[in-house]
């Protein structure tokens, strides 16, 4: 009775192997012969494989028998070697278990294994590094078939990091063979190894069509029930890419409604990004329909009720993956516009604070752009502006965003804001990315001259004091001036004044622009010299 | 422009806590998109949307120029360089055991000493006092001699021994085993440990900068150390320039090289403003020397540190200040002239315990603000304030997706490539963290790589769009290239799959084959591990060199240039035609019947195979062979297959065995010099026992070689085409004259003895002594007529409609018959065939006798019965064998009524030709031969039975032939 299970099984799994062998083999080779050499192959295989059944492989790993080392006659350095035996043996061998190819693939198990699983080291000098072992070498035990499919499997990755498409596609052809395991982990994995390296081999190869790869996928998502949620996201993705919508609508869709007993975590979480592009794929639909219903003003009735249909559906989906922690810009944005549209600016409002400010969240500076931005757009105080640009400086004191900052608090005026305005000017300029700016070095020359005016040199001064023992070499070296002058001489000419007035006036910066300057101008007259002798 | 932070940036869950995930099979670096945003560029229209990927699966690529890496430098002459083997910690006995025995002053000399007294070694009188405290030495010596012995060296004088020992053995150690083992089996460990991955050479010693540029040619200064120790530190020119349209790197001029205290593990070069600061670290001191495009390298200051230095890294933003990290969790700034400053100082690890001492740091986009970095994560910290204030770039956990057990290996400010990213290397991935948003990884790479990545170079293009990191690592000298876009205006992107480069170690496969002895001392130079990497990147022709220094001081270079679209079509052209010779051979189904039928054409794809495997993985190779042998079953299944596979491996065999003549010729002059090198210092001295045969041997000086030189040569040649073309080199390839062929001796024949007694011993040697015996005295007569009668009775009985069905079979089995007539002559007899055809009783009987004598089957015997109306040549050319033993015959023949004598004749005939030959119906048919059963002993009823035998037998086999048509024409 077993007996007949087991074959069933091989046979169903099999035929599975053989379409995929086939479908694969009519991308690659278009040679209909071999579609049926492989299942050959296959056939050969699970015999093989259910000869293996009768002895199955011992689950543990037996420990090495202990060697007697000693050829030495001393009692006591006798027993501390073997007490030496077993810590190396426990932690020698290690590695092995948690890279062996038992483990389950799609880490959908929750499990404890933390930081203290650490194998135990007698003194902590040693280099402690858990270096991978060679999931590929070859272990003790293994049977002829893992064997092959282990040496397959080595030469189709040699062939990938080597970008051999073909050879590549030619070892996979093979390698389908694993999909007969018959342990359930190692069937896992090998449903992830082929899913993951065919797409790969189908996305690089230059005979590849868009309907092998729709079909490979289809065949994928159902050899294991595990991996459906994301090849079907992976599919959706896919099809936006080569620019067909409608069918990665239809395919997110129908992974929506997929139900299938209970869920693991991370199918849950797969889940949930499958709703919210669906969501959000409703978004750019209902963009769609909006620009079509502005350009023909009247507007029938039949449009609107659609595009407040896919209103209704992205907001429903959006909603949901908002209010769990991770970084989601693009539905955040896609979620407010439509929110906007319909002068729903509280909730937009409510949305875009939860995204900022909800410290469960990564400290995403797009989340303050957006509120920035949103603020500005409504038409709010520039108390408030100021207020989350603040915060967004605290974050990035580099961000572009921080001369929008400048420039509002310079329009408020009070010393105190044209202090914090300085502050923020020297915490942009101290970033290297803004080195060679000229708007940022032309606000600092302004500043200079607006505090001048109004007599407080004394805030410069106090900006000055803890950058006066690096800015000079970060900024004003004779290097820096060449360089400059080099990129543009209205650049030069801003830092000029800013070098003279805090570092002095016979700055290495200054002497070094007045020798250019210098050199400019007689190259100038040189030539107009000659241009007057013509 | 850098300022600027993308956007968008691409949907992800943050998790936080302990990293989840297990490390399990790592192909992770493909098949993906991973996640995907619209650009909805206000307009109305979907198709109009340009979708972004996380993964551009598709990514501009780099092509190498040539195959293999190329030597930069000769060879230096290393007296000793370590092999690959990894030492075993449970080999410290061993260990233990020779320094007892070949260090034995070392081992026992203070007790040497004290009991110098108590010895006698006779030598002089021994004083009267002392008589009684002495003992004998001349025992002593026989004992020790006995030690040499490796295997048991006390098993002589076990019980003296064992005294001695109980006596000693625990005073006579200068230092007690139990502590020697154990320090030893830590040394061991540790040493493995430090052949698998050795943390004090993360960042590499190698470094470059650039000079100058111009249209053609670009002048840069390599930085590397040389010498047996990596302890002198060289400044040298490198030209790339153009040959061919290939670039390729060359020295100028002399190395100008300091000496340096200690091994060099990093070397860390700044940006070149007017002048460029190159930082060096051994384990205890680090050095900066500063180097201008018109003068020569100074050395400029040497610190020192109490504990083993870890990082020195040479700022980027402002000359003259590097960064020093050190195993004691210090981390301080170094400005050049001043003492160092220490800025941060942690004394555990950072967010967990890695139980790791080693620290790294690097500047980041603020001057002020530095990275501080162990195992577990990356910390920014600000070194204005006195109280540290910190925060994570970075840490080892779920939030950036990682495996457990994975820790922090490298990290570098990526400062020409993006201001504001850090690359962050794993065992198992390598992570774009950008510092504006902490914690979740701008761009994660699957990097594949079997050792941990410890060098990494960042490579911005010219174009801007695209960037390139390289990888190596240490043990295994692999390089990975990764390349991204994005991270300014755009969210970062990653393009296309890793890639791998080859490394010295793969390249001595393309290289000509050497002497086995030679070409192991190649191997083993060409596996010492990686120390470091460079890059030179050459924007005008758009070319990338990636330089590549091992332990042992020798720097290997290869060249990548953007593979362009053209070359990628013309790849996939070529696929294509590949494509259609594999159709065309796989459509002609002659070929693939032959290939089916032809073992050799599947040992030709074998051989191909395996050559295939070799050429790809050397590491790999002896088990792809065995693999390749050990399973021919499969192979003759999936010929065909197999079959085209080779036809497409073919295809990329040459690109994968692109080598240039230039790159040849620099392998083989390195070659030359290290050969030379070596052969000035012997590796090892000659430790074995040489025996001297001069005086044995006599030798005469003539050659003993029979065969000419010009023969010699011809057959050289001949043997080294007939290697090409894979085949056998037979005697007619070549010039030689045929061997003499030597006559088979005559066949025994034992007809020739007409005497009893040669007779009976003939037959007894057939095994036939028995019946010889029972013929002779007529023993068995009755009791085979009796059963033959039987049989007959019971075939009568079965005979009916069947039997033109069973005739047809045997009729279609004998078709079959030259391959087993064995088998279906018994199912003739079993198949109720009704005919009284004596062939058929004969073929049942010699059957029987066959299973009873199977040695007899294969010998080939010449009978010539008396009174046979054969002729003498047919009779000659009978061959008897056991698949022949069966005749074709016909169910026509059923209807064929005899009389009652003659069938009675046949009876006898049928009977008593059991032990003699059948007669051969071949008289018709030249073309085959009659089966006939074998006997030594003819009869004289046999030979007066046989004359009427012949009729029916002639009869049968024209009728065979009408019935072979008929079943034909009814299958």
């Amino acid at each position: 009775m077993y007996a007949t299970c087991v074959t069933l099984k091989f046979t169903r799994r099999c035929g599975e192997a053989a379409r995929i062998a086939d479908r694969f083999n009519r991308t690659v080779r278009p040679s209909p012969a071999l579609g049926g050499m492989i299942t050959n192959g296959c056939m050969l295989k699970s015999f093989k494989v259910t000869e293996e059944k009768g002895n199955p492989l011992p689950p543990q790993r037996e420990k090495k028998p202990k060697t007697s080392p000693c050829v030495l006659r001393c009692g006591t350095a006798y027993g501390n070697l073997l007490a030496m035996d077993d810590i190396s043996a426990e932690w020698m061998t290690s590695p092995v278990r948690d890279c062996g190819s038992d483990n389950d693939v799609s880490n959908d198990d929750d499990d404890e294994d933390d930081e203290e699983e650490e194998p135990i080291r007698k003194r902590s000098k040693w280099p402690d590094l858990p270096i991978p072992a060679p999931w590929y070498g070859e272990t003790s035990k293994e049977t002829g078939f893992h064997r092959s499919s282990r040496l397959c499997l080595n030469q189709i990755r040699e062939c990938l990091l080597e970008h051999r498409w073909q050879e590549a596609a030619e070892y996979l052809i093979s390698y389908f063979q694993t999909l007969e395991e018959i342990s359930t982990p190692r069937q896992l994995l090998a449903t992830e190894i082929i899913f993951r390296l065919g797409s790969e081999i189908l996305h690089q190869h230059p005979n590849s069509k868009l309907e092998d790869v729709n079909h490979f996928f289809d065949l994928m998502k159902n050899t294991g029930v595990r991996g459906y949620l994301k090849i079907s996201l992976e599919h959706s993705f896919h099809l936006l890419l080569t620019g067909n919508f409608d069918d990665a609508v239809r395919q997110l869709t129908t992974a929506e409604s997929w139900r299938y007993g209970k869920q693991s975590a991370v199918q849950a979480d797969k889940m949930k990004l499958i709703h919210a592009y669906r969501g959000f794929l409703s978004y750019l639909s209902w963009i769609s329909k909006k620009g079509s219903s502005s350009e023909d003003d009247d507007g029938d009735v039949s449009a609107i009720q659609e595009m407040h249909t896919y209103f209704r559906q992205a907001c429903i989906s959006l909603q949901e993956i908002l209010k769990l922690p991770g970084v989601w810009d693009p539905f955040v944005v896609g979620y407010v516009n439509m929110l906007e549209f319909y002068n729903d600016h509280e909730g937009a409002l409510n949305v875009l604070k939860e995204y900022a400010y909800d410290s469960r969240f990564p400290p995403n500076p797009n989340a303050h752009v957006y509120l920035y931005r949103f603020l500005k757009r409504q038409g709010s105080t520039e108390k408030k502006q100021i207020r989350v640009l603040k915060i967004l400086g605290a974050l990035v004191p580099s961000h572009e965003l921080m001369l929008e900052l400048f420039s509002l608090l310079l329009e408020s005026g009070t010393e105190q804001s044209l202090k914090e305005a300085l502050d923020v000017l020297f915490n942009l300029l101290d970033d290297c990315s803004w080195k060679h700016s000229v708007a940022a070095w032309t606000c600092f020359r302004n500043m200079i001259k607006l505090l001048r005016r109004k007599k407080l040199k004394h805030l410069l001064e106090e900006g000055w004091e803890t950058r006066k023992d690096w800015w000079p070499a970060f900024h004003f070296r004779t290097y820096h001036a060449r360089a400059d002058f080099q990129l543009s001489r209205q650049l030069l000419l801003m830092k000029v004044v800013v070098a003279s007035t805090l570092v002095g006036n016979k700055c290495m910066y200054c002497r070094r622009k007045n020798e250019l300057e210098n050199e400019r101008e007689a190259r100038r007259m040189i030539k107009t010299h000659k241009k007057r002798k013509r | 422009m850098d300022s600027k932070f993308p956007d968008q940036l691409f949907p992800v869950f943050y998790y936080t806590g302990p990293p989840k995930k297990k490390a399990d099979c790592p192909v992770h670096a493909w098949g993906l998109h991973g996640h995907v945003y619209g650009n909805d560029s206000g307009s109305a229209e979907v198709a109009d949307w340009s979708f972004l990927a996380q993964r551009k699966v598709n990514g501009p690529t780099w092509a190498p120029v040539e195959s293999i890496v190329a030597p930069l430098l000769p060879p230096k002459s290393v007296n000793k360089w370590s092999s690959r083997h990894l030492p075993s910690a449970m080999d410290f006995p061993k260990h233990m055991q020779n320094f007892y025995l070949y260090k034995s002053e070392d081992a026992f000399s203070t007790m040497n000493h004290l009991l110098e007294d108590h010895f006698d070694f006779g030598s002089g009188e021994l004083k009267e006092c002392m008589k009684k405290t002495t003992v004998s030495m001349k025992n002593m010596e026989r004992f020790m001699s006995s030690a040499k012995f490796i295997k048991c060296p006390l098993k002589p004088f076990e019980k003296r021994a064992s005294l001695y020992n109980n006596l000693l053995g625990d005073v006579i150690h200068d230092i007690p085993p139990g502590l020697l083992g154990e320090l030893l089996y830590e040394e061991l460990t540790l040493q493995r440990e430090e052949k698998q991955f050795n943390e004090v050479a993360t960042g590499g010693a190698l470094g470059f900068f650039l000079i100058s540029t111009s249209n053609t040619s670009q002048e840069g200064c390599l930085v590397y150390p040389r010498k047996a120790a990596l302890n002198s530190l060289n400044f040298h020119k490198v030209v790339v320039e153009f040959q061919e349209n290939i670039p390729r790197p060359k020295f100028m001029n002399k190395p100008i090289n300091y000496g340096v205290n200690g091994t060099i593990r990093q070397v860390s070069v700044g940006p070149m403003e007017e002048s460029v600061y190159v930082g060096v670290r051994t384990d205890y001191n680090c050095g900066v020397w500063v180097a201008t495009s018109a003068q020569k390298p100074q050395p400029l200051d040497v610190v020192n540190t109490q504990e083993r230095a870890t990082c020195l890294t040479v700022s980027p933003h402002m000359p003259g200040e590097l960064l020093v990290a050190s195993e004691s969790g210090v981390a301080y700034l170094w400005t050049v002239g001043r003492s160092l400053q220490k800025f941060r100082e942690e004394e555990g690890n950072l967010y967990f315990n890695a139980k790791s001492p080693w620290r790294w740091c690097d500047f980041s986009a603020h001057p002020r603000v530095m990275l501080y970095a162990d195992r577990t994560g990356l910390e920014l910290s600000d070194i204005r304030s006195k109280e540290t204030c910190s925060h994570t770039v970075f840490r080892i956990g779920a939030t950036s997706g990682c495996k457990s057990g994975e820790r922090v290996i490298l990290s570098r400010y990526l400062c020409n490539v993006n201001t504001h990213h850090h690359l962050v290397t794993t065992q198992h991935s390598a992570y774009i963290m950008d510092e504006r948003f902490p914690c979740l990884p701008m761009i994660k790479w699957d990097h594949m790589m079997a050792s941990p990545p410890m060098f990494a170079q960042a490579v911005g293009t010219a174009s801007q769009h695209q960037n390139t990191v390289i990888l190596g690592s240490q043990s295994s000298q692999e390089l990975t290239l990764l390349q991204y876009s994005g991270g300014n205006a755009v969210a970062a992107q990653v393009l296309g799959a890793p890639q791998k480069l080859s490394c010295p170690m793969k390249s001595l496969a393309d290289l000509p084959v050497q002497i086995p002895h030679r070409q192991k001392n190649v191997q083993e130079r060409l596996t010492v591990p990686a120390a470091g990497i460079a890059s030179i990147y050459y924007d005008k022709e758009e070319s990338l060199c990636v330089l590549q220094l091992s332990e042992v001081g020798d720097i290997f270079y290869q060249t990548l240039r953007p593979a362009s679209q053209d070359s990628l079509q013309a790849a996939h052209k070529e696929m294509l035609n590949e494509d259609s010779v594999t159709e065309q051979s796989g459509s002609s189904p002659q070929e693939s019947q032959e290939s089916v039928n032809n073992p050799r054409t599947n040992i030709v794809s074998q051989s191909k195979c395996k050559i295939v495997s070799q050429s790809d993985c050397p590491p790999e190779t002896s088990d792809a062979r065995i693999h390749g042998i050990n399973e021919p079953c499969v192979n003759m299944i999936l010929n065909p297959l197999t079959e085209q596979e080779d036809v497409s491996l073919s295809k990329d065999i040459p690109r994968t065995a692109k080598v240039s003549k230039a790159t040849l010729l620099k392998w083989k002059s390195w070659l030359n010099v290290l050969r030379n090198g070596q052969r000035s210092t012997p590796r090892y001295s000659q430790l074995h026992w040489t025996l001297k045969t001069k005086d044995h041997f006599t030798f005469d000086g003539k050659p003993r070689d029979i065969l000419g030189k010009d023969q010699i040569t011809s057959l050289r040649n001949n043997m080294r085409e007939v290697m090409e073309k894979k085949s056998v080199l037979t005697c007619g390839a070549t010039s030689l004259s045929p061997p003499e062929v030597l006559p088979t001796p005559h066949p025994v024949d034992t007809q020739s003895w007409g005497d009893d007694l040669s007779q009976r011993l003939s037959a007894s040697w057939e095994g036939g002594w028995k019946d010889w015996w029972e013929e002779k005295l007529g023993l068995n007569r009755e009791k085979r007529i009796e059963e033959l009668r039987r049989k007959r009775r019971r075939l009568k009985r079965t005979r009916g409609p069947r039997v033109a069905l069973s005739g047809s079979f045997t009729t279609s089995a004998s078709y079959q018959s030259d391959l087993d007539g064995w088998s279906s002559a018994v199912s003739d007899f079993g198949g109720q065939d009704p005919d009284l055809d004596s062939s058929t009783f004969s073929g049942y009987l010699s059957t029987q006798e066959d299973s009873a004598e199977p040695e007899r089957t294969g010998r080939v015997l010449q009978h010539e019965p008396k009174g046979s109306k054969l002729s003498s040549e047919e009779k000659s050319n009978v061959t008897l064998s056991r698949n022949k033993a069966k005749m074709p015959k016909d169910p026509s023949q059923e209807g064929n009524p005899k009389a009652p004598k003659q069938l009675k004749q046949d009876y006898m005939s049928a009977l008593f030709s059991s032990q003699e030959e059948v007669v051969d119906a071949g008289t018709e048919g030249t073309d085959f031969f009659f089966p006939m059963s074998l006997s030594s002993q003819v009869s004289s009823i046999s030979n007066s039975q046989r004359k009427p035998s012949l009729g029916p037998f002639s009869q049968s086999s024209q009728s065979s032939k009408q019935g072979k048509k008929r079943a034909r024409m009814g299958f």
